[in-house]
């Protein structure tokens, strides 16, 4: 069901659910309308006031004490405008387990730094990274309406051997999808 | 020892999970998750090449989304053969296409939920002991 911005910010539990704490390392906001293209050919294409729900993939399957969750602040983009969200592990869990985000629709996100080191075929971590490990993402407003985007990262005190991570997360456009099925 | 232990977790659990058919405890649409042998549908046979079907951990996709993932295999099967069919999934829901090129000894593509509800992914990989790359 279609969720308007105000009733979002009401229901606590869309956007949150995680621990208050957080390493937010930077936010940069690029405005690359121009570099993106405009958005207004992409209006019609996207549902704005749909919400893809926070999903706790960024822990995968690993119990509350295993891991971490770390979010960041509300992230508001304007139509066309870009934004890298960078996040840290926290130094008792300096392991980055994986990604997950609350967004809207029309907000794609990218995976633009390098995933964890692979820990496969004996190779082997040290007892505690230099610094806690971070993830950044690149936050795009596909349409012609404003968009929320908050992260959450998974932080575990081990290292993690295997667990699948991702690179990217998209809302399918189901504005286009319903001229499909009419 | 820790990292071992971490990946013996996943591995025993997952097992654990999709042979008793606890998938129902997943939540929704984990009851149609199939039992998927990887091993036996890809394109290109590897003699003396042992293949281990390794279960991935379960994802959680909201209704119509598209996300792109790496799984990895470990053990003492840790290669997985790229571009030869060797990823099985339930398709009730999901469409995948593979990304070769980010692929090191691991599997890189996208998965994309075309249900309106949500959905639990498993992957099962076909998994081998010597590098067939």
């Amino acid at each position: 069901m279609p969720l308007t911005i105000a009733a979002q910010f009401a229901r606590g539990q869309l956007w949150g659910g995680a621990s208050s704490a957080w390493t937010l390392l930077a936010i940069t906001v690029v405005t690359s309308a121009f570099a993106l293209g405009t958005p207004a050919a992409a209006t019609g294409l996207y549902s704005t006031k749909r919400v893809l729900a926070h999903t706790e993939n960024e822990c995968l399957n690993l119990r509350k004490h295993e891991c971490r969750t770390i979010r960041s602040p509300r992230v508001a983009l304007k139509p066309g405008d870009a934004a890298r969200i960078e996040l840290a592990c926290v130094p008792g869990h300096p392991f980055l387990v994986g990604w997950d985000a609350a967004h809207h629709e029309h907000i794609g996100l990218t995976l633009v730094s390098d995933r964890p080191v692979d820990l496969r075929a004996g190779a082997t971590a040290s007892a505690a990274p230099g610094k806690p490990e971070s993830v950044t993402v690149l936050a795009v407003n596909h349409a012609g309406a404003r968009g929320i985007v908050t992260l959450f990262i998974g932080c575990s005190a081990e290292p993690i051997v295997g667990a699948p991570f991702p690179g990217s997360k998209h809302g399918l456009p189901t504005r286009a999808l319903q001229r499909i099925g009419n | 020892m820790g990292m071992q232990r971490i990946s013996d977790r996943f591995g025993r659990r997952l097992l654990w999970c999709c042979t008793l058919g606890a998938l129902a405890a997943l939540g929704p649409g984990a009851g149609s998750v199939q039992a998927a042998d990887a091993c036996a549908q890809r394109s290109a046979q590897v003699p003396n090449n042992p293949c281990q079907n390794q279960v991935q951990a379960p994802i959680s996709y909201t209704g119509l989304e598209t996300n792109s993932w790496a799984y990895y295999c470990t053990g003492d099967h840790p290669y997985f053969f790229k571009a030869n069919n060797g990823v099985a999934w339930d398709n009730t829901c999901f469409t995948s296409t593979e990304n070769i090129v980010a692929e090191n000894d691991n599997f890189d593509g996208d998965f994309t939920n075309w249900c309106v509800d949500s959905e639990w992914l498993v992957v099962t990989l076909a998994c081998f002991q010597f590098n067939p790359n």
